[in-house]
């Protein structure tokens, strides 16, 4: 299993310094937990993403000193989504290294006036879905993935609803207000190409079809989402999932091993 | 019966049920038949740890899960070991995939580790 730092970490320090620092502590501390079980665990680094120069030189220590698969980024840091300019040299470093990087859930800096009065759908019932797929479709728009084609971004919880809305995203797109903004492709082009997306947290048979199909088989990996989600559950939920016969295994692991570049074998 | 009466009746009930759903409570949920089927090898991707320096900074979640798991939910989340490890392979015909990193990076990471 590939480890990561529960949200948000330090990307609500307001001390960039302090992030920064703090980041490393615990990307180093992850190391060693890793290297008491290098047959159990994986890492994705956590990234202080206030400067990202930092958070790219951070991101190229995990993957070439520590032997880290890529990194896990808690939604925005300061306000700031990673389609913002300053997030160029990231995204740059992001597609040298080939390095995947999870998009997690995590809270906006306001609190829109929808949930107001609802606060259980303040989180993952609702508000955390739909910010994190926002904050991927940014990035789509943004021209990120057209820009670095090699980048890979990952989606948990079945891929944020994306997967659902894939033709509407390409036929609302043509007639939204989008100004001078432009893309060669159409948004579902870079959501296949540059999206994988994750089973965290979602057992459903109906889901995962839905993002076989949509997302294309190569694209949907397994996760549990521990301990917020049961780790019988989701094995079994994929042991059994009502799909095409070659497809669980590629699902349970061939994906993983193809996206994140792990050699070994599944015993 | 107005809104906010049924919302009060209904804090109990709740407490409970979210502490059930819970990682590590018993199963309350049906799980499918896995009998008779070959163990898949996985990789999960999504598994989260905390150390008690990034403590404060989770609690900036707090709002947005119940406070009935916060508990159990920091626990599970600082064991690295055997608690973890034993939620993969416990009752479940499950196989985990086997991280075989390169000897290059085997040997980098002791140097820089230890």
């Amino acid at each position: 299993m590939v480890l990561s730092l529960s949200g948000p970490g330090v990307q609500v320090e307001k001390d960039a310094a302090v992030a920064l620092k703090k980041a490393k502590a615990v990307n180093d501390f992850l190391a060693g937990e890793i290297q008491k079980r290098p047959s159990r665990y994986g890492g994705f680094a956590h990234l202080a993403m206030h400067n990202p120069p930092a958070a790219a030189d951070e991101l190229e220590r995990c993957m070439h000193d520590l032997g880290f698969q890529g990194a896990m980024i808690n939604g925005q840091t300061n306000g700031d989504y990673l389609d913002a300019d300053k997030y160029s040299v990231f995204w740059e470093r992001v597609a040298a290294l080939d390095a995947p990087i999870y998009l997690h859930p995590a809270n906006p800096v306001d609190h829109p006036a929808m949930y107001a009065g609802h606060a259980e759908l303040w989180g993952p019932v609702c508000s955390w879905a739909f910010e994190t797929a926002t904050h991927a479709l940014r990035l789509v728009f943004a021209g990120v993935f057209e820009r670095y084609p090699k980048a890979r971004l990952v989606l948990g919880h079945m891929g944020e609803t994306l997967p659902l809305n894939l033709w509407r995203f390409d036929s609302r797109w043509l007639i939204s207000h989008r100004g001078s903004m432009t893309l060669p492709q159409p948004p579902s082009f870079y959501i296949k190409r540059n999206i994988a997306i994750t089973t965290s947290g979602v057992c459903s048979d109906i889901s995962l079809r839905c993002a076989l199909d949509a997302m294309g088989t190569g694209n949907v990996m397994f996760s549990v989402d521990y301990p917020f989600e049961k780790t019988e559950l989701a094995a079994q939920f994929i042991e059994t999932a009502k799909i095409a016969e070659s497809e669980p295994i590629d699902v349970a692991s061939n994906n993983a091993k193809r996206i994140l570049r792990l050699n070994g074998n599944t015993s | 019966m107005k809104r906010r009466d049924f919302l009060k009746g209904a804090t109990i009930a709740a407490a409970a049920s979210a502490a059930e759903a819970f990682a590590d409570a018993p199963q309350n949920q049906a799980a499918p038949d896995t009998s008779g089927t070959k163990p898949l090898g996985k990789i999960a991707l999504e598994e989260h740890f905390m150390v008690p320096d990034f403590v404060e900074y989770f609690a900036e979640t707090y709002p947005n899960i119940s406070p009935a798991i916060v508990k159990p939910g920091l626990e599970a989340l600082q064991d690295l070991g055997d608690r973890r490890i034993a939620s993969l392979t416990g009752t479940t015909s499950i196989s985990w995939f086997c991280l075989s990193p390169a000897p290059a990076f085997r040997l980098r990471r002791t140097l820089r580790l230890r």
